[in-house]
């Protein structure tokens, strides 16, 4: 006898599963995302990559303080700088951030004093070619001039 | 059937033999040509549905899990399989140095061939079946058996003690599910009194389904076939969590496409004898008796997809338990009332 | 290895009581946090182990660390609990750095046994009397310790591996015989190289044949070997081989200012970032002796919360998937996605938060963040019913689960079983509770415990926990008191020359940090990762032997581990 209680146990868990299923199937909708047709609307301060800002006159920001370069825990930024005879400040030669490795931890645009570069929304950074995942001074520029909210939590939406 | 000019399918072999007669062409020929065109129809069959069915499976599971499933490839995702099968074709054919040549290479041939057979006598509508053996239960029980030994030839043929496993492991279910699969079928037997499907549909049509005098054969001829398909929660031998593959870890392309073709052909061919076991297969008013055939078979296969996607998957020892410890008793029980209603009837 | 675990001695100061008078010489005092700090001499580190294993009542080792104090020689530091009674202690012992031998503590603590391995490993300490040292992270042909202050790297370009490493002979041998590892150029020998698993030439009925499981495959939830010696179905005996994703992370942070080593610490156990991030934040507090507003310790309760609730629905679709369920995957998984989604809000990104910071929190809640974290509380009790009724009813889930690898009381506690694992052998202790943090003591929950210890045991205490962490959270976000999300912090790190433990209640088990300060530099001299997937690992021959090749993945996926700081 018990036994077989087992067994009408066994077959009626079994049907309140199959419930479970058919209910899901039938009436839950489905939550797929078709990407890339239909895109993820990211939270503002989402971290992609780190972008340089530029000013109204579509100058970059960069006091070149190294701040970032320094605090960078995996060190992809390089920074060249010479310093302009006649104003006497540092000029940004070259502020070479690779991509590859960047972890986006955010660090770089913690530490700005200048609000000069911030984490964007920018996350599909796959590339046939390795090389040209070391985004230069121009690329990051590019990627941050169509900065569509202000800083907020260190980072800039530049789409939707 | 255009009258006067075209005459009706029932007369056109009657006419070809005439045409060959006239010609003095051997009637021999003839029925050597209609076996092989029966032959093709019933893999033309086979492949539709299969492409179909792995369609099917893809966008159940998927709605049961809320997701899509394939879109992208033709509408609704339809074309999928085909793209599946086409790119198996085009993957380069990898076979282990270390294996047994000839039994790795046959072995998906002999896994697909009795599931096709398997059809030869099913029978799709009161007029539509390839051959309607008066043995017809026993060539199925017989087809079935023959898979075993194409899985064994499968992972011994691989030479990777995994593949063993698998193929050791399926040995033993197939084996095992046989029996109470076998005496489910019997006692349906018992009670049309022939071993043609033919008949047997036949007499359902005449005393009602199966299924309201057999519910418990129904039940262990379900979760048999299932265990013979090898379709969760009895898929333990080709549990990618545990063992990779088993039997079939070594096969790539379209080797292993072969096995997952047999995979799908043994699950429509399980629910078609079931159906026509125990729902009546071709029998049902209004609509004609193929498209009956084809629903009733589908419905087994969806409640199969829906198994499947429910229940995790069940433990080797747990397997051989459930098949000799509950259900050949519950078989045998089953065939012994059944019994003493046909004598005492 | 059974402990007398009823012993406990009323308060500290009693502990060091006892301690002065059995070993006369010892220094032995009570910290301001309750802790007992106790330097011994390594002659007498065997008989103090036992003594206050079986007098005092510490039946278990949190963990065991070497630090290199150069001229000093190394220090071996463990941490020790009394799991009745509660204290906490932190002993001491030191060896000098041209006899580099310690006695081992393995015979009275069993967990104590990878630990000294990994310290052998990397700090080249040996423990005389460990039943097998052996290299655990790094190859067996290693040259050198790496985490030695003096180490240097001089591996020779890697030759390319040709057809003939791949000769079917030496494909499927059973054991690991390179011979006697070259001294390197440091003059460290790396040690005598044993066999990997003992397994007799000649086929004997009791003998079985030798499987490896991995690094690749789809359910050892990362690069884990699992090296089994199997009969059939049966598993004789089966050893877990590790290091595949050791990513030297302690020596990396070695070489980064305190703050800079977060971003690590989310990538060790990836899946339960926030609670990864406070056991290293509350370590770097306690060192530096900074205060934690109020309010951010809230939130970081609010957040460790949810990250428990996201780590368990991972350990659920995974543990559902190993047993062959692929439904209650994606239905896990579209519950964790909403969670995904709240982290993402708080602190920009899904999985490598990166939002505990020393001192307190990065950033405030986000307005309207509260909306959703509500929104998915208030769904979330019906959504569990959904998956107890979907996956625990059921009849094979229930066979294959039942009274499978039990996992004894005394075992789980000598083996340094923490989280789930220990409480689903019915051992009550939950770091929440015994020793609070971040205002625990505040919050109104209760601690699910199991009976027997098998798999369903420990499949139903992480199940409750995501409910009372539901609880929690809503508690933490309807009381979240006003205030600042973060302290005073120094403008300059430099560290101060002491050291500090601390302990987190993470999803998997108890997550350990230890921090040592050097007094000058505003890196840490040492951060040691006690993770509890590295230590719950060592479980595996203790459950596998005698289980079905089946059951294997299902007692994986029962201890929940994460490779990720398994290796580091």
């Amino acid at each position: 006898m018990r036994t077989l209680t087992t067994m009408a146990l066994a077959l009626w868990n079994t049907l309140v599963g199959m419930g479970i299923t058919i209910k899901n199937m039938l009436f839950r909708p489905r939550i797929t995302l078709q990407y890339p047709d239909e895109r993820p609307s990211l939270p503002i301060g989402s971290r992609g990559i780190p972008v340089l800002l530029s000013d109204e006159q579509g100058e970059l920001k960069c006091v070149v303080c190294e701040l970032c370069e320094k605090i960078c825990p995996v060190h992809i930024i390089e920074i060249k700088w010479h310093r302009d005879d006649e104003t006497r400040k540092k000029v940004l030669d070259e502020f070479n951030l690779d991509a590859s490795r960047c972890m986006l931890c955010g660090l770089c645009a913690e530490v700005c004093p200048a609000e000069a570069i911030a984490m964007s929304d920018h996350y599909e950074l796959a590339s046939f070619d390795l090389p040209s995942l070391v985004y230069d001074k121009e690329k990051l520029q590019e990627l941050g001039r169509p900065q569509k909210t202000p800083i907020v939590n260190f980072a800039i939406k530049t789409e939707g | 059937m255009v009258p006067g000019v075209i005459a009706p399918p029932s007369q056109w072999y009657d006419l070809t033999a005439q045409y060959f007669e006239r010609n003095g062409w051997p009637l021999g020929l003839l029925a050597v040509l209609t076996a092989l065109l029966k032959a093709a129809v019933i893999l033309a069959f086979i492949a539709l549905n299969v492409l179909f069915l792995i369609w099917l499976e893809r966008k159940v599971s998927a709605w049961i899990q809320n997701r899509l499933g394939p879109m992208r490839t033709g509408p609704w995702g339809l074309l999928q399989t085909l793209a599946d099968a086409l790119k198996l074709l085009l993957k380069e054919d990898v076979v282990p140095s270390a294996a047994d040549r000839w039994v790795f290479a046959i072995a998906p041939i002999v896994t697909f061939t009795p599931a096709v057979l398997i059809f030869v006598v099913l029978p799709f509508s009161d007029r539509w079946i390839v051959q309607d053996l008066n043995i017809g239960i026993l060539f199925v029980a017989a087809m079935t058996s023959m898979v075993v030994p194409s899985f064994l030839m499968a992972g011994w043929g691989s030479n990777n003690k995994w593949s063993v496993f698998g193929a050791l492991r399926s040995a033993a279910q197939l084996v095992s599910y046989e029996v109470p699969l076998v005496l489910a079928a019997v006692a349906v037997v018992l009670l049309a009194g022939s071993l043609s499907l033919n008949d047997i549909v036949e007499a359902q049509r005449r005393s009602g389904w199966f299924i309201l005098v057999q519910p418990l054969g129904f039940l262990v001829y379900y979760i048999a076939a299932l265990a013979e398909a090898n379709r969760a929660p009895f898929d333990l031998i080709e549990a990618e969590s545990e063992l990779v593959a088993g039997f079939n870890t070594e096969y790539s392309g379209i080797r292993w496409a072969i096995f997952f073709l047999a995979e799908y052909a043994n699950l429509l061919s399980g629910s078609a004898i079931a159906a026509t076991l125990f729902l009546g297969g071709w029998s049902g008013p209004w609509l004609p008796p193929v498209v009956w055939f084809l629903l009733k078979t589908y419905f087994l296969i969806f409640v199969a997809m829906w198994i499947r996607w429910t229940v995790p998957r069940i433990r080797v020892d747990q397997l051989m338990n459930l098949g000799w410890k509950v259900l050949l008793p519950l078989a045998l029980v089953n065939l012994g009332i059944t019994g003493i209603y046909v004598l005492v009837r | 290895m059974a402990s007398t675990a009823t012993v406990t001695v009323g308060t500290p100061e009693a502990v060091v009581e006892r301690l002065g008078s059995a070993f006369p010489g010892v220094e032995a005092e009570v910290l301001p946090s309750g802790w007992i700090r106790v330097r011994i001499d390594r002659e007498r580190l065997a008989d103090f182990a036992r003594f206050v294993r079986d007098e005092l009542g510490f039946d278990y080792l949190s963990n065991l660390s070497a630090v290199d104090r150069q001229a000093e020689g190394f220090e071996v530091v463990l941490h020790l609990v009394s799991i009745g009674a509660g204290h906490q202690m932190a002993v001491y012992t030191r060896c000098p750095r041209d006899d580099a031998r310690v006695p081992s503590v393995t015979p009275i603590w069993p967990t104590a046994n990878w630990h000294e391995r990994e310290a052998w490993d990397l700090m080249g300490v040996r423990f005389e009397g460990h039943p097998d040292l052996r290299r655990i992270l790094l190859k067996e042909n290693w040259v050198g310790h790496p985490l030695r202050k003096d180490y240097i790297d001089r591996r020779l370009p890697r030759q390319r591996q040709t057809r003939e490493s791949y000769r079917p002979d030496r494909v499927n041998t059973t054991t690991f015989d390179v011979g006697d590892a070259p001294a390197g150029a440091d003059g460290q020998a790396s040690g005598p190289v044993r066999r990997v698993l003992e397994v007799p030439d000649a086929y004997t009925p009791r003998s079985g044949v030798v499987v490896n499981m991995g690094p690749q495959h789809p359910s050892t939830h990362g690069v884990l070997r699992v090296l089994a010696e199997i009969d059939g179905e049966r598993i004789l005996k089966c050893e877990a081989d590790i290091g595949f994703l050791h990513r030297c992370f302690e020596k990396i942070a070695e070489g980064l200012p305190f703050p800079s080593v977060i971003p690590y610490t989310d990538r060790t156990d990836y899946l339960a970032g926030m609670t990864n991030e406070l056991a290293y934040c509350l370590a770097v507090e306690q060192l530096f002796g900074i205060e934690v507003p109020e309010r951010a310790s809230a939130i970081r309760v609010l957040m460790a919360e949810l990250q428990r609730i996201a780590s368990h629905l991972l350990w659920f679709g995974t543990f559902s998937l190993d047993l062959g369920a692929v439904t209650p995957f994606l239905y896990a998984w579209r519950e964790r996605e909403k969670l995904l989604d709240i982290f993402e809000t708080i602190s920009g990104a899904r999985m490598m938060y990166h939002y505990v910071r020393i001192g307190g929190v990065r950033n405030d809640l986000p307005a309207g963040v509260d909306r959703q974290i509500r929104a998915f509380l208030d769904s979330f009790d019906a959504n569990l019913d959904e998956f107890h009724a979907l996956l625990t009813g059921n009849p094979i889930f229930q066979a294959r689960t039942r009274n499978v690898a039990i996992l004894s009381k005394e075992d789980a506690i000598a083996y340094g079983a923490s989280g789930p694992t220990l409480r689903g052998s019915g051992v009550a202790y939950d770091l929440r509770k015994a020793h609070p943090y971040c205002g625990y003591e505040r919050y109104d929950f209760a601690v699910p415990v199991g009976e027997t210890g098998d798999v369903l045991d420990r499949y139903n205490v992480r199940m409750e926990e995501m409910r009372q962490s539901a609880r929690i959270a809503r508690q933490a976000l309807e009381g979240l008191p006003e205030g600042d999300f973060m302290g005073k912090v120094p403008r300059r790190w430099k560290a101060p020359a002491a050291d500090a433990y601390s302990r987190v209640e993470g999803p998997r088990g108890e997550v350990g940090v230890y921090v040592v300060g050097d007094g000058q530099n505003e890196r840490p001299w040492r951060v040691h990762w006690r993770a509890p997937s590295f230590v719950h690992l060592q479980l595996l021959p203790v459950l596998g032997t005698g289980l079905l090749v089946a059951d294997v993945v299902a007692v994986i996926g029962s201890i929940d581990i994460v490779l990720g700081e398994v290796d580091r």
